[in-house]
């Protein structure tokens, strides 16, 4: 009976695996800018040394049926131009993916990036799930509401979830424009290599602050203005700012 | 002589400045060895396009580009530097410090500079020269440097006052040019330079407050509202501040709004708070605050 059921579980996936795909050329510099909107359930992202955004559908049914034949597959939010339930729009090298699945309904994608491009990413409260980034070497916003996991980054970063914790392990630190991460609920958890020079703020309402870098005590009076505990002080000498902000969840700062 | 070695000679070779022995014995061995004589065809094309490629030249844009860039940071640097030695809050203590510790050093510099001119007779006298022009060069430089210093001192808090406000309008002028940027990380340093100012102008507060208020990224409101924190006794600010509460939607920038006021018992906030308690749409840890902050007021 075991077998029968993890032999159907097999068949659910591979009926999965045979995923649909949507690619757009894109080119792999720094002034390039992907945007993604409204995806639903967990989105992990991945950067690649190549020129076209990959999208793949994970599940989500977008066979039309018979009946449809000649017809476009219409949405409320705008109409289908890549056959997997997303509008596309390129302008120049800015490119923008929007989910028009509603939330109510299962969708799920995988995304390939040009490692270049800067990245900026929307998602809603309601629209759950994990987001996660990695290998990607540019700028990243997140304006979201759950978890993300960021790993292999350079930054900048500029993320603020709500209910869900931040995580991120950086390949090296962007010496010019500063990151700022903040959660409300979520732990933050940091890692930064052990030489990294930055210009630290961090600061909790009700949560705990802990790391394994040295941190002059007492670091600094100044972020107490603004309740709950707060650090202000220099890594390695100093240089890019980094700013960790909590309200009731924890800060964990790591060396990599 | 084998591949290996008549390979590593090959550039020499074909740019003829190997000497005619070592010359020979590798022509001999190009002659029988197919592999070499392809590899040395390759570097010869690889050569002959080396010499064809035209030299890259940079406009002279690009020049006039990187002096006036140059020359902005050498300004900023200067000005800064005289700023941190000229605060006029705490220049008198430290140009009293900073006096005994001058008079000091300029007696080792003319000590030093005493000896070794007094050693002149015993050396080479090349050397010599040049060790008494950088001597010279030093005592010189020294010597302007101070009377600089001196003449800077002398200027008074004109001077200072002067330079403090181009410092200031500089940093505005790099608030205003980033604060409407479509990176997030740009904005945030943008507001960051505020944090630099003392006395703001209201057109940058007018702007933080913009940010604060309007600003896409929950990051860079935060980065605002901080920078604005510093000047909140300053009335207009608070009153800003206390409207902002009412509107504000980022949860996180509610709550630190809301430990702000509360900390500076701001009872003007109790309405505002009030309402997000009521609001059936807010966040559970917005109105933990808000009822910690009521209960403070």
């Amino acid at each position: 009976m075991k077998y029968i059921f993890s032999l159907l579980a097999l068949l659910a996936i591979v009926n999965w695996a045979s995923a649909q795909e949507f690619k757009v050329a894109a080119s792999n510099t720094k002034e390039a800018k992907l945007t993604l909107q409204d995806f639903n359930g967990d989105l992990p992202i991945e950067g690649y040394n190549g020129n076209e955004i990959i999208v793949t559908s994970t599940h989500g049914k977008f066979e039309a049926p018979e009946r449809a034949k000649g017809l476009k597959p219409l949405y409320g939010g705008g109409t289908d131009n890549t056959g997997i339930g997303l509008f596309m729009e390129k302008n120049g090298n800015a490119v923008t993916l929007r989910c028009l699945v509603p939330f109510t309904q299962s969708s799920g994608y995988k995304i390939k990036v040009p490692e270049n491009m800067a990245l900026m990413i929307a998602r809603d409260c309601p629209r759950g799930g994990e987001t996660t980034v990695q290998n990607m070497k540019n700028e990243i916003e997140f304006n979201g509401c759950h978890e993300i996991n960021l790993k292999n980054v350079s930054g900048p970063l500029v993320i603020s979830t709500i209910s869900g914790g931040v995580g991120v392990v950086f390949s090296e630190i962007n010496k010019d424009k500063p990151t700022s991460i903040s959660a409300v609920s979520g732990e933050v958890d940091v890692t930064l290599p052990a030489k990294a020079a930055v210009d630290l703020e961090m600061s909790t309402v009700s949560g705990n602050m802990y790391s394994d870098f040295d941190i002059p005590s007492p670091a600094s009076k100044d972020m107490r203005r603004v309740g709950g505990s707060g650090i202000k002080t220099q890594l390695n000498g100093g240089g890019t700012t980094l700013k960790l902000r909590n309200i009731s969840g924890n800060i964990y700062l790591r060396k990599g | 002589m084998h591949c290996k070695e008549v390979q590593a000679v090959l550039i020499e070779y074909l740019d003829q400045s190997l000497d005619a022995g070592v010359a020979a014995v590798v022509a001999r061995h190009l002659e029988d060895c197919t592999a070499c004589q392809r590899e040395a065809a390759e570097m010869r094309e690889l050569l002959v396009a080396m010499k064809n490629t035209p030299l890259e030249m940079p406009t002279n844009a690009l020049r006039e580009n990187f002096n006036t860039l140059l020359q902005s940071e050498l300004n900023m640097v200067t000005m800064t530097n005289l700023l941190e030695d000229e605060d006029p809050e705490n220049a008198q203590s430290k140009s009293r410090q900073r006096g005994g510790q001058d008079s000091q050093e300029q007696g080792k510099l003319r000590s030093l500079s005493a000896g070794g001119l007094g050693s002149i007779s015993a050396g080479n006298l090349g050397g010599i020269l040049w060790k008494a022009a950088a001597a010279v060069i030093l005592l010189v430089g020294g010597a302007w440097l101070g009377a600089a210093y001196q003449a800077n001192k002398d200027k008074g808090p004109n001077e200072i006052v002067n330079l403090q406000k181009e410092v200031k309008e500089m940093k505005q002028v790099l608030l205003f040019s980033l604060i409407d940027d479509e990176s997030a990380s740009q904005r945030i340093k943008a507001v960051s330079y505020a944090e630099e100012m003392t006395n703001p102008d209201q057109a940058v507060i007018d702007a933080l407050m913009n940010t604060l208020n309007n600003d896409k990224n929950a990051n860079v409101r935060l980065a605002s509202l901080y920078s604005l924190a510093r000047w909140a006794d300053n009335r207009t600010v608070r009153d800003s501040l206390v409207v902002s509460l009412g509107r504000q939607t980022e949860p996180i920038v509610q709550i630190v709004l809301i430990n702000l006021l509360a900390e500076k018992r701001e009872r003007r906030a109790i309405d505002p708070m009030k309402a997000i308690l009521s609001n059936g749409k807010a966040l559970k840890e917005v109105k933990e605050a808000a009822q910690r902050g009521l209960k403070v007021l």
